[in-house]
């Protein structure tokens, strides 16, 4: 197997004094949605800053095609790599179309008009993300389902190779989760890596390849879901008993009660 | 100025452009069109004709001298400093994401300003002219820092906005004890009278010694425009589309204190534009920060021009100065903008 394009090797980030990641190995894989799961503060969201570049390490490395992020040019690294940050802030009441367009800043130089390339992109990611009948509208009349397809789309149109995400399913209902989850999946299977931070652990069994498990800054489980994701790992992960279900051949975790044993708030 | 959420084909990007240009050019001709009709008005009864005339060096030679080293050089700064603060007050509205920004409002009017009055104080402009553009811009600098050192912190922007206010209040006392403290009246009645804020008797000198400050500064924020777009997604996800976050900052804070600086020390404080332009020429250009960036230039320019004209027809006794007519006009409109943003309205 060839090496991964995007590699984080035993990286350790301390914030104010604690130690947030603790030597966490992890590789992105082309062709592979890979979900993140935790419970909160276990530094899943740090893990998505580090591999995106975005969050200086105290240890170990973050490395794209071999070489340190940190030592990659800034607009090539956001070429390459494409970060959807948690929450969907927008701050001006911008047209949809003019949001999705962000995402060819990293392919176009200062001062140049945007390119036939970069229409085409624009086009094909709103149409990857069924936005195209909201093109026009202002970014601050839509609902929460509508928006987090419209940061989606804005990432997409990176065309990135890499795609991370920070919880873009949260606060959504699960028709906008599914659709959500499905364009994701999509991505993945055209060829990109894709790894999305999540707390749906049904979700994450039903449309993960590959799924890590988060807890304290370290990962405690890594591989396929029905592995990764099995009763023991959520107890020990979130001091939670979970109940475990089996449709049309897929195993999934539901989440159920709080372990009494567990020492965990 | 609410946005209306007409819908609009998909291939509206073309028509974005189209707009921002028809925006700009329509403004640019008001901009020919009112600095025009200031060169006729003036206290000196001039024909129309020969106002003309005067413009190009023919007629009358006094004619001439009034119309080309009195009235042409006060228009000329007058759309300077209205373009400058419109340009700034944009950037910085679009750095802060804060509709509330604006040179004035976050302390660096005040600043520049001390920073001229400490140079005329201790005579240094009275040796070397260039001091009091120089210290007005350092004045500039230091109060953009503490705030760009705040909003660094991620302090919100009601903090960035009361620190602005702190400051200017901090540098409206220590110009307040200058005068106090000001050896002899004509001194203070000097100081006072150039603290109002005026383009009036001004100079072609004056206009050559800050034309260079604000052209940079101007450059400086034009360049900003992209970093400004990317900021609609909020500061990580612009960081991760390959924008550098402290460049951009270092680049508006320099733009603003060289393009605003400069201004307030040859026409002292003239407050107000740089917060009301922008929100006149977004819903113009749909939002779009980088948009908003000229038409908010152009719209500072027609504002100035325009009010220092209306200064000249009001038929009082004596001037109103520049700046108290803009400090009428903008602290309203600043109070209304707190109400409509207070009660959830969109920027």
């Amino acid at each position: 197997m060839s090496a991964p394009p995007l590699a984080a090797e035993a990286a350790v980030v301390r914030l104010g004094g604690r130690t947030i990641l603790d030597g966490v190995s992890l590789a992105i894989r082309p062709g592979e949605l890979l979900g993140i799961v935790g419970p909160n503060g276990s530094g899943k969201t740090t893990l998505v800053r580090a591999l995106a570049g975005l969050q200086p390490l105290a240890g170990g490395r973050v490395a794209l095609d071999g070489t340190g992020v940190e030592r990659w040019q800034r607009h090539k690294l956001a070429a390459r790599l494409a970060y959807l940050p948690q929450g969907h802030r927008i701050e001006w009441p911008v047209t949809v179309r003019r949001v999705v367009e962000l995402g060819r800043i990293p392919h176009t130089r200062a001062w140049h008009r945007p390119t036939a390339d970069d229409h085409r992109a624009v086009d094909t990611a709103i149409g990857r993300t069924g936005v195209a009948h909201l093109a026009g509208r202002s970014c601050t009349t839509l609902s929460g389902g509508e928006q987090a397809r419209v940061m989606l789309a804005r990432v997409l149109a990176v065309e990135a190779s890499i795609m991370l995400a920070d919880e873009p399913v949260a606060a959504l209902d699960p028709r906008h989760q599914i659709a959500i989850m499905e364009i994701l999946h999509r991505a993945a299977a055209a060829g990109d890596g894709v790894a999305v931070v999540m707390h749906d652990l049904a979700l994450a069994s039903r449309y993960c390849d590959r799924v890590v498990v988060l807890a304290d800054g370290r990962i405690v489980a890594d591989g396929p879901p029905d592995v990764a994701l099995t009763v023991d790992t959520v107890r020990d992960a979130y001091g939670v008993q979970a109940l475990e279900f089996t449709h049309n051949g897929r195993r999934f975790v539901v989440p159920w009660a709080v372990d009494p044993g567990h020492p965990r708030e | 100025m609410s946005e209306v959420a007409t819908p609009v084909p998909a291939a509206s990007a073309a028509s974005g452009a189209g707009r921002y240009a028809a925006v700009s050019a329509g403004l640019l001709a008001v901009l020919c069109l009112v600095a025009f009709a200031a060169l006729f008005v003036g206290y000196a009864p001039i024909a129309a004709g020969d106002v003309v005339d005067g413009l190009f060096g023919a007629g009358d030679p006094r004619i001439a001298v009034i119309v080309q080293e009195i009235r042409l050089p006060r228009i000329l700064l007058a759309a300077m400093i209205g373009a400058a603060n419109g340009l700034a007050g944009a950037a910085l509205q679009g750095l802060l994401r804060n509709p509330l920004a604006d040179p004035g409002v976050i302390g660096v009017t005040a600043s520049a300003a001390l920073g001229a009055v400490i140079s005329l104080y201790f005579g240094i402009s009275a040796v070397w002219p260039l001091a009091q553009p120089l210290a007005a811009m350092a004045g500039a600098t230091l109060a953009t820092l503490v705030l760009y050192v705040l909003a660094a912190r991620n302090a919100t922007t009601l903090t960035v906005i009361l620190a602005g206010v702190a400051i200017s209040g901090f540098a409206v006392a220590l110009t307040s004890l200058a005068m106090n403290l000001s050896p002899n009246p004509f001194a203070l009645a000097e100081l006072v009278d150039w603290l109002l804020g005026s383009v009036a008797d001004r100079s072609f000198a004056d206009v050559g010694l800050v034309a260079p400050f604000m052209a940079v500064g101007a450059l400086l924020l034009f360049a900003s425009g992209r970093g400004l777009d990317a900021l609609i997604l909020g500061e990580e996800a612009a960081r991760s589309l390959g924008i550098g976050l402290r460049t951009l900052r270092i680049q508006i804070i320099a733009g603003t204190a060289l393009a605003v600086a400069a201004g307030v020390a040859v026409a002292g404080g003239i407050g107000f534009v740089g917060l009301v332009c922008p929100h006149l020429v977004r819903p113009l250009v749909r939002h779009q920060p980088s948009r908003v960036l000229l038409p908010s230039a152009l719209a500072g320019a027609v504002l100035l021009v325009a009010a220092d004209l209306l200064i000249r027809l009001l038929p009082m006794d004596r001037d109103l100065m520049l700046g108290v007519v803009t400090s009428l006009v903008g602290a309203p409109f600043f109070f209304w903008l707190i109400l409509r943003t207070g009660r959830g309205a969109p920027l």
